[in-house]
């Protein structure tokens, strides 16, 4: 029974299957993505050794225990994940019961369908490639199968074959380029569901924030948004992206404490100053809050600025967004309410014991609101503070432990012991979280906002300028804000491997800017190519409207089906041989003259007939007539007597 | 006077259009005005068919085959055939020889190199068929022993209009296997005149001499086959069989070995030419008498004659 089945399409096929189960590695548990691989693998195996397939009892049985086990993980078989997980384990499972010819294209079908699916947990050039190769391996199994291929030696049907199925796919890439640019989008991607699935996965900032939070998010590479600048892009040390902002602590953990976060800017600030244009696409990370430059003096499209003058979108970012932002880093929020200076002084009620004493003696021996935060950011400074990613771990009270035993913290840690030192001296203060700095991308001129980039600073009540922004880890590591975080971590990286081989890094950062410009690019052309783009492209097109659109795809239809027909009609022309062609245009200027041929009529019959007519022509037209013939049904004709007989019949005048 | 010539076989094709020359014009000094029947029988020998001459009896069937074997060189037997003849009275007989004390074979008169099978409509089907089947496989064999029949092998059959009383039509499957069909007709007005006023036709054939010689005919016949037929040519051909097969007015379409014999034809037209290659006048010039007896009307066609049938076939377009 397997005999019918043609072994090196069969084999292809597997091969392709597993790059598919691999694919999804990433969606599927592991002792699945495992499980599956060995059933491929063995099958692989057991092809070439001849071995018939297990049964179909077992095969059934280890169809109920896989449903089974993703029952059990996901809780469902709903959904993309378990969605994916169920259809990868029934083709693997099918793999087992392959017994004809037919069942393996029906596999390279649907495994067609699982091999695409990993575009909906992973989106970029490599996802792209990967799907790409995957396709080709399963057209390859299809053609060498169509093919009737029975060789056993797998390179040659790869290289043959393969060439071939590249070249089917080649032409296939116009149409799907036209079809994914120009074909009528959806405002939202029919996928989203499973887009929301991938987006709570993401790291990014928390409206709440503990000691190891942020400097966990350090360790993180992933993009958090990307920034445009219209003009020159401003110094590192200018660079805060204002994120949510923190009122209340319990001495360890802090959160917004606003029941009303959402609530409109009551107070506005004067927007006064150098202006800043520039456009943020952020990475979804379902959250409501948009990054903006310090301080945004406009509401964001779809969304509006909190009290705290923090952006906030109307919904959660479950997808890429981009919005354009004016910022003026010189504005100042200049007013306070009552219940913000309430909440401004706020403390827990006990810990921190020693951090009051400092501040209750800073106020008493200082006075003076702007002394009492210098004198800080020099104790910071002046006192063995280390800035680290890998901080001691602290105990029930946090804010003593750090600042009179470890001394050793993150901006998170600073932010939260400056701001509760502030507070203790009477002076209102919050932290604010976001992003601080960026690295600049030179080869696509823009700004890459990484998760590692996250930081926590603080806003103190300095009146009559309102809220200052200080940031206390500038006091203990100023590299930090000058020149962005790897400068600041570079002692703790030194003794590395790659400490010694400097050009080396260079060369890997160089690498990496370009493949991020790669990324980026694709980003602008294929994650963000949704409706609003596509009306844009549009625009630039001319179509302004349904019905022109309408208008545009049929004329285009049409122009595409006739420049077929001129195509496949001049290949016909072509195919026409040029005596035929010759022959024809010498009795087209006979028939101007009155002088028809008959459709049955043979050459010579044609040239006498003529020659009784137009005696004058005989001489003529018996010349062209002979080498007509010669061409046309003789033996062996020379490529002269071609160049004869249209010489003749150019200039031959009737 | 050809005689030294016959040994050669190095003839260009022009020689062998000027001897076939001196051939028609042979015999058209004794067959007056049928210049193009006397084409179409030498190009259907040539091409080895045979031939088959249908009209009214006197109006000179008989003298041309006669004239042609003359001709050609040929040995020449006619067969009367009447409604009581039997096989053996065309292919022979076993007699027993009692002085041998075996049967010996008596060759009937089929083993000739030319026969003209007269009248053959009127022979019973059975005379006919042994007659079809000895032109078909070039042999006989009776009481189980083979034998070949001479070459060159040509019959000349003669038939009267079938509508006579007392006949028995060649069915289809047979008709088919004459690769030309004749009409002789009346001679035209100035040619039956020196009939009427010229010498006795017999005493001419007397006279007549031998241009050809078998051997020569042989090397005619390997020469015909050579000629080229280009694909244009072929294309031509077969818009003709396909119209045929497509056109409602005909019952049946021409078949492939209608198709091939259209083609020897007008190989063997080409060399009487002196062309080497095929051209769409050789097919239609040979067209009328290969499809004379081979298309018949459909119920559609029925009051079409045969020369409306054969105006049909000549006006198919040349691709």
């Amino acid at each position: 029974m397997t005999g019918s089945v043609p072994k090196p399409s069969h084999r292809i096929l597997l091969i392709a299957l597993g790059m598919s189960v691999m694919g999804h590695g990433q969606q599927l548990p592991l002792a699945m993505t495992l499980a599956c691989l060995a059933l491929v693998g063995w099958r692989y195996f057991s092809i070439r050794q001849g071995w018939a397939p297990p049964g179909r009892g077992l095969v059934g049985i280890m169809a109920i225990l896989g449903l089974g086990a993703i029952i059990m993980y996901f809780g469902t078989i709903a959904g993309p994940e378990a969605g994916t997980a169920l259809l990868t384990l029934m083709l693997v499972l099918k793999t087992l019961e392959i017994r004809q010819a037919r069942d393996l294209k029906v596999l390279a079908l649907i495994g067609m369908f699982l091999g695409t699916l990993p575009i909906l947990f992973q989106n970029g050039p490599l996802t792209l490639a990967f799907i790409v190769f995957n396709l080709w391996l399963y057209l390859v199994s299809v053609l060498v199968l169509n093919a009737g291929e029975n060789d056993d030696a797998l390179l040659p049907h790869l290289i043959g074959t393969g060439r071939a199925t590249g070249a089917i796919m080649l032409q296939a890439l116009p149409v799907m380029l036209i079809l994914f640019y120009l074909f009528p989008r959806l405002p939202a991607p029919v996928w989203s569901i499973s887009r929301q699935g991938q987006a709570s996965g993401a790291s990014g900032l928390d409206d709440r924030m503990s000691p190891g939070k942020i400097s966990h998010l350090s360790q993180s590479d992933a993009l958090a948004f990307r920034v445009y600048f219209d003009g020159k892009i401003p110094d590192n040390r200018e660079l805060y992206w204002r994120g949510p902002v923190l009122w209340r602590t319990d001495g360890q953990v802090w959160d917004s404490g606003r029941s009303a976060d959402n609530g409109a800017a009551s107070v506005r600030p004067t927007f006064a100053g150098p202006a800043i244009d520039y456009e943020i696409a952020l990475e979804p990370h379902n959250r409501r809050w948009l990054y903006t430059l310090d301080l945004p003096g406009e509401d964001p499209v779809g969304g509006r600025r909190t009290q705290d003058l923090v952006a906030v979108s109307d919904l959660p970012l479950s997808e890429k967004v981009r919005y354009r932002m004016t910022s003026f880093p010189e504005a100042r929020i200049t007013a306070l309410s009552d219940a913000d200076r309430r909440r401004g002084l706020e403390l827990p009620e006990t810990g921190s014991d020693n951090a009051r004493r400092l501040g209750e003696q800073w106020r008493r021996s200082l006075g003076e609101d702007r002394a009492i935060v210098a004198r800080s950011l020099r104790y910071f400074h002046d006192e063995p503070f280390h800035y680290t990613l890998d901080p001691p771990r602290l105990g029930t009270d946090p804010v003593d432990e750090f600042l009179f035993e470890t001394r050793r913290g993150f901006c998170e840690h600073y932010a939260s012991a400056f701001v509760t030192l502030m507070r203790a001296a009477g002076i209102p203060s919050r932290v604010v979280t976001g992003y601080q700095g960026g690295e600049i991308n030179p080869v696509g001129h823009y700004l890459n906002v990484r998760q590692r980039d996250a930081h926590a600073w603080a806003e103190v009540w300095l009146p009559p300028a309102g809220w200052v922004r200080v940031d206390p880890t500038a006091a203990v590591a100023p590299s930090r804000i000058e020149n962005g975080i790897d400068s600041a971590l570079e002692d703790e990286q030194k003794g590395g491997v790659f400490a010694a081989a400097g050009g080396l890094r260079r060369l890997l950062r160089q690498a990496r800017l370009t493949w991020d410009a790669a990324g980026n690019t694709w980003d602008r052309l294929v994650t963000n190519y949704n409706s609003s783009s596509q009306i844009h492209l549009f625009d630039k097109l001319g179509i302004d409207s349904p019905g022109r659109l309408a208008l545009y795809m049929a004329g285009g239809i049409i122009a595409t089906l006739s420049l077929l027909v001129l195509l496949l009609r001049h290949r016909e022309h072509g195919r026409l041989d040029p005596v035929q062609r010759a022959y024809g245009r010498f009795c087209s200027k006979l028939a101007h003259r009155g002088i028809m041929r008959e459709d049955s009529e043979g050459p010579r019959a044609f040239a006498s007939r003529i020659g009784a007519l137009r005696p004058d022509l005989r001489t003529s037209v018996e010349a062209i007539c002979a080498d007509y013939i010669l061409l046309r049904y003789g033996q062996t004709p020379a490529p002269s007597d071609l160049r004869r007989l249209q010489q003749h019949i150019r200039a031959f005048r009737p | 006077m050809l005689q030294n010539m016959s040994a050669r076989t190095d003839l260009t094709r022009q020689d062998m259009a000027e001897l076939l020359d001196q051939v028609i014009q042979a015999i058209g000094n004794i067959i007056l005005g049928k210049e193009q029947q006397i084409k179409l029988a030498l190009a259907c020998l040539i091409a080895r068919g045979h031939l088959l001459i249908e009209d009214l009896p006197g109006v000179g069937k008989t003298t041309l085959t006669h004239t042609i074997a003359r001709a050609l060189g040929l040995d020449f037997q006619r067969i009367q055939f009447t409604s009581d003849m039997l096989p053996a009275d065309i292919l022979g007989v076993s007699i027993f020889d009692s002085a041998a004390g075996r049967f010996r074979f008596h060759q009937g008169p089929i083993f000739s190199q030319v026969i003209l099978a007269d009248e053959v409509n009127r022979a019973t089907p059975k005379a006919q068929s042994a007659l079809l089947e000895a032109m078909e496989e070039y042999q006989v064999t009776i009481d189980g022993e083979t034998h070949v029949l001479p070459t060159p092998f040509f019959v000349i059959a003669t038939q009267n209009p079938t509508q006579q009383i007392g006949t028995f039509p060649l069915p289809e499957s047979q008709l088919d296997r004459f690769m030309i069909c004749l009409e002789m007709g009346y001679p035209a007005p100035d040619a039956e005149r020196a009939l009427l006023m010229g010498q006795d036709r017999r005493a001419m054939l007397q006279d007549a001499g031998n241009i050809l010689n078998p051997e020569l005919m042989r090397v005619f016949q390997e020469q015909a086959v050579a000629t080229h037929a280009s694909e244009a040519l072929i294309d031509y051909l077969q818009a003709l069989l396909t119209f045929s097969r497509t056109t409602p007015e005909f019952r049946n379409g021409l078949s492939p070995r209608a198709g091939l014999a259209m083609l020897r034809c007008a190989q063997a037209w080409a060399l009487m030419a002196g062309r080497d290659h095929v051209i769409p006048e050789d097919i239609q010039a040979v067209l009328p008498g290969v499809v004379r007896h081979r298309l018949q009307p459909s119920g559609e066609g029925q009051l079409l004659s045969v020369a409306d049938r054969i105006a049909l076939m000549s006006h198919v377009p040349i691709p």
